[in-house]
């Protein structure tokens, strides 16, 4: 992407100050874009992202540099520029060596290679399948993305790898409408894949749930406020963890012990239930990758096992405060972020109780079948997030669907009250936000119980 | 290349491709943001970067295409997407480009003093600012985030029809976040500003804000989950109406996506609210003389004494509802599709101060800040239910910090119960500015 002699002139004047590691990151992106709305294509635009990102480390300073213009004396001068906040002499770079990155993601349809017919075919089918559920689905907006992301990593221990990262991603969002009453249902599987992902995806299932959870919200009553058990299923529903616990344990965090669970392997973090993996390695799914944005393969961490905490996300600048061993989780948006430790696919190991038993075992609780997103407050540990379909469950039974829960509380306190595990593990795609931008992951679980929780609703204590 | 280059090669090359509407929307910024950490300096990144929008209308329908690649091999590249992308489309699309306005408005948003600012006084300014904060009191214990960061901007618009548009407009922000811990808890305290002028800058204030709002949460009290009355204090209530603007968009009303449609003319909303459009409030980061299709801006009546006055529109949805483009054509950036959005909602203020609103309340809460919002938030349906923090009023006053709390309820309803606005306007980051809002009953739930 860029000639082997400019990298090697950006890195050299990258280090005319001082820097101990310099790296270049170049990134050349196509994307496209497809939505539906009223049953027709409404919106359609195809687009290039195209740019260099340079990052410096001098010690624990670290000054990074981005620009769109790739030719090579910009990039000099801009890697100068960048130099020019550090003070020093020149530092001594190593020769690039070429490697080839591991191949976790096999493509085998890339999605600029499809005609936008056969793109379009799928969305209509979606949109089909979701009005033909109930007549109170009044609009559907399909949604389909596909992006190809080639990047170049350099830097001066003479690391020079490439690689191409494909996402395709659909998804659907019913509007039911009953009187005043308008209530959306959601669902958006995606994947490190190609057309292929789409080809295969079993587009009846997720229209026919997502206007499912829209025509039942609109029957929800209003949800109980206080503290009670509750039970969230698995797939999207481990968002709770990804907040609750995963960016506590991200090095951007930690390595400046603004997380609660900074300095604390080998110590009990959790309940005997919970075992906690990041793991970018499975084929295909959303947030893997062959190799991280610094170019490190990327791999299965364990973070929490049995309870004991085991282990961090680790990224190569964060590392030197932490004087720990990189994890393959430096992650960026694209060229405009600095790179850093972010999740994976991240998911809470399967446990040994059926779903069916865990609902049995409840008196009186909240459901939670499908989540909406969150957030959390690394440095505090506390979290927030939404339930998009929930029930009330009483006497081991699923009963009235309920709207506006919102869980909160504390992601330390949370994980020593899972009482229960169970043994459905499934992953769900989504966007993580966070100081390096906006990246996909997946989050995943099998259902799980917390003992007890706050939920936030419009009803009154009971 | 340079863009004027680009952007001739662009215009004629389209013409020659037999595109009679095309229009070039480019953007192009460049960025200094510093990040001190326990004195040092953590992070200092620059940046150049920008891209251009092309659109044109081919076989009557309006194709999209963008790149940040601003070279000649990227011009046949966005020829032929946007044909491809005009094609696809299936919707029955009158939309044009734009002749222009008859006026628009001097736009001089350049702040020659904000970027005046050099780095080494921005790295001294966060080193005091650090200093101070940590200095306030000895349950800080971090800072996690010290930072400042100054830009440039400018948009420009060219199309075939012979319109060229062109602002610029710049700033310096600095943002600072304390993590205090008393006993077992943790608070974090935030706070942000908008530097005109780094000699003359209140640094010391602003540190000590900081520090504030970290302190003031510790020793977080229970009270029973019911419905209180609430005060959502300013930046809470420009949290959660930012989520609410698009119901005002004309597009989502035309898409059945707002509750709003149909109540033009008609009470939405309390009678103390009365919100206006303004895309050059002249506190706000940004301003603007013309929308994402080069119409003229101009302030909009949005709510007045609780009528709604006027959907958002941009020429499409105009057309369509068969009335006149308000300027709210909008693009999040180069790399999107026209939509419609709002410059900067800005809610009028009461007559009395926060303070004296507080003191008619005998047991309440005031909502300090909320957060979830993308999740917690239904932009169509109006139901939210948002992690909040705040603290307990009591006989008029602050009584205690509060454990993290949810409030719930409904949007649309909400604008129909506020009682009351203070006078304390604040000027979000972001497309809304208000003051507090008094709420006589919302249910609270707290940890």
């Amino acid at each position: 992407m860029l000639k082997q002699t400019t990298i090697d002139n950006v890195i050299t004047a990258a280090l005319s100050t001082g820097g101990d590691f310099a790296e270049i990151f170049v990134e050349d992106k196509i994307s496209s874009r497809l939505e539906m709305q009223t049953s027709q294509i409404e919106r359609a635009i195809t687009g290039r992202d195209y740019g260099v990102g340079i990052r410096i480390f001098s010690g624990l300073r670290n000054v990074y540099t981005y620009t769109t213009d790739a030719e090579e004396g910009n990039l000099i001068e801009v890697a100068k520029r960048a130099a020019a906040a550090l003070k020093g002499d020149d530092t001594h770079v190593q020769p690039l060596t070429r490697e080839e990155a591991q191949i976790v993601n096999e493509i085998t349809r890339m999605p600029s290679d499809v005609a936008y017919d056969e793109k379009v075919r799928i969305l209509k089918e979606a949109d089909h399948i979701a009005r033909a559920y109930s007549d109170k689905i009044t609009q559907v907006r399909v949604n389909y993305i596909e992006d190809e992301q080639r990047v170049m990593i350099a830097n001066s221990e003479g690391k020079f790898v490439e690689d191409l990262r494909v996402h395709t991603r659909f998804s659907i969002m019913p509007t039911a409408k009953e009187g005043n009453q308008i209530q959306t249902g959601h669902y958006g599987p995606g994947a490190s894949a190609g057309f292929e992902f789409l080809e295969n995806l079993n587009i009846k299932h997720y229209a026919t749930e997502a206007s499912r959870i829209a025509v039942t919200m609109l029957k929800a009553e209003e949800c109980p406020s206080g503290k009670f058990p509750v039970i969230i299923d698995n797939e999207f529903g481990g968002v709770i963890f990804h907040e609750a616990c995963g960016h506590g344990l991200e090095a951007t965090a930690v390595a400046k012990g603004n997380s609660v669970f900074a300095n604390r392997i080998g110590e009990k973090v959790a309940s005997d239930l919970v075992t906690y993996i990041d793991d970018g390695t499975l084929a295909n799914e959303w947030g893997s990758l062959n190799m991280d944005d610094e170019g490190e393969a990327t791999r299965r961490n364990v973070l929490i096992e049995n309870g004991i905490l085991k282990g961090y996300l680790v990224d190569k600048f964060n590392a030197r405060r932490m004087n720990t061993a990189l994890t393959g989780s430096s992650r960026r948006q694209s060229y405009r972020y600095n790179p850093t430790s972010r999740m994976t696919n991240t998911f809470i190991a399967n446990g040994t109780s059926t779903p069916a038993s865990i609902i049995q075992d409840t008196e009186y609780g909240i459901y939670a079948k499908y989540m909406g997103g969150g957030s959390v407050n690394p440095a505090t540990g506390d979290y927030n997030f939404a339930v998009m379909e929930g029930y009330i469950v009483e006497n081991g039974e699923i009963k009235q669907p309920i709207k506006g829960a919102t869980l909160i509380g504390n992601g330390a306190e949370t994980l020593y009250k899972v009482d229960r595990v169970g043994n459905n593990l499934a992953h769900g795609a989504g966007m993580c936000g966070s100081v390096s931008g906006s990246i996909p992951v997946n989050v995943g679980q099998p259902m799980i119980r917390v003992s007890e929780m706050t939920v936030g609703g419009t009803k009154e204590e009971v | 290349m340079k863009l004027q280059q680009f952007e001739a090669l662009l215009l004629q090359a389209s013409k020659e491709a037999n595109l009679q509407q095309a229009e070039m929307y480019a953007e192009r910024s460049t960025s200094l943001l510093i990040k001190v950490y326990n004195q040092d300096v953590d992070a200092y990144e620059t940046s150049q970067q920008g891209g251009v929008s092309f659109r044109a209308v081919h076989q009557g329908k309006m194709g999209y295409a963008y790149t940040e690649k601003i070279t000649e091999d990227s011009i046949p590249f966005l020829i032929e997407a946007v044909k491809e992308n005009a094609e696809v489309l299936e919707v029955e699309d009158e939309t044009t480009i734009f002749t222009g306005s008859t006026d628009y408005a001097q736009g001089d948003f350049y702040k020659p003093k904000a970027a005046a600012a050099t780095p080494e006084q921005m790295i001294t300014l966060l080193r005091n600012i650090e200093k101070e904060i940590k200095a306030y009191d000895e349950r800080i214990i971090s800072v996690n985030y010290c930072q400042l960061q100054q830009y440039e901007g400018e948009r420009q618009l060219a199309n075939s029809l012979g319109l060229h548009l062109y602002e610029k407009g710049n700033g310096l922000i600095v943002l600072a976040n304390a993590v205090a811990k008393s006993n077992q808890e943790t608070k974090t305290g935030a706070h942000s500003a908008q530097i005109h002028d780094i000699t003359t800058f209140d640094w010391q204030t602003f540190a000590q804000q900081v520090a504030k709002n970290a302190i003031a949460l510790l020793g977080g009290q229970s009270l029973p989950s019911a419905s209180y009355p609430v005060i959502l204090e300013n930046k809470a209530a420009v949290s959660l109406l930012s989520v609410y603007t698009n119901a005002f968009s004309a597009e989502q009303v035309q898409k059945g996506m707002s509750r709003l449609d149909k109540q033009v003319g008609k009470q939405i909303a309390s009678s103390v609210l009365t919100i206006i459009d303004e895309p050059r409030y002249k506190e706000a980061l940004t301003q603007t003389t013309f929308d994402a299709e080069g119409v003229a801006t101009i302030p909009t009546t949005i709510i007045k004494q609780g009528y709604l006055q006027t959907f958002l529109h941009n020429r499409q949805t105009a057309k369509k509802a068969g009335e006149t483009t308000t300027g709210h054509a909008a693009k999040a950036s180069y790399k999107d599709t026209l939509s419609v959005a709002p410059h900067h909602f800005v809610v009028q203020q009461g007559t009395e101060s926060f303070q004296k609103m507080m003191s008619t309340i005998t047991n309440g809460i005031l909502i300090h800040s909320l957060t979830g919002l993308h999740a917690g938030a239904n932009s169509v349906s109006g139901d939210f239910s948002l992690a909040a923090t705040g603290f307990h009023i009591k006989d008029g006053n602050i009584a205690s910090a509060l454990k993290q709390m949810t409030i719930a309820g409904n949007f649309f309803t909400l604008l129909q119960d506020v009682q009351q606005v203070s006078n304390d306007v604040y000027v979000g980051f972001g497309s809304v500015s208000s003051p507090s809002w008094y709420l006589p009953s919302l249910a609270v739930t707290i940890e």
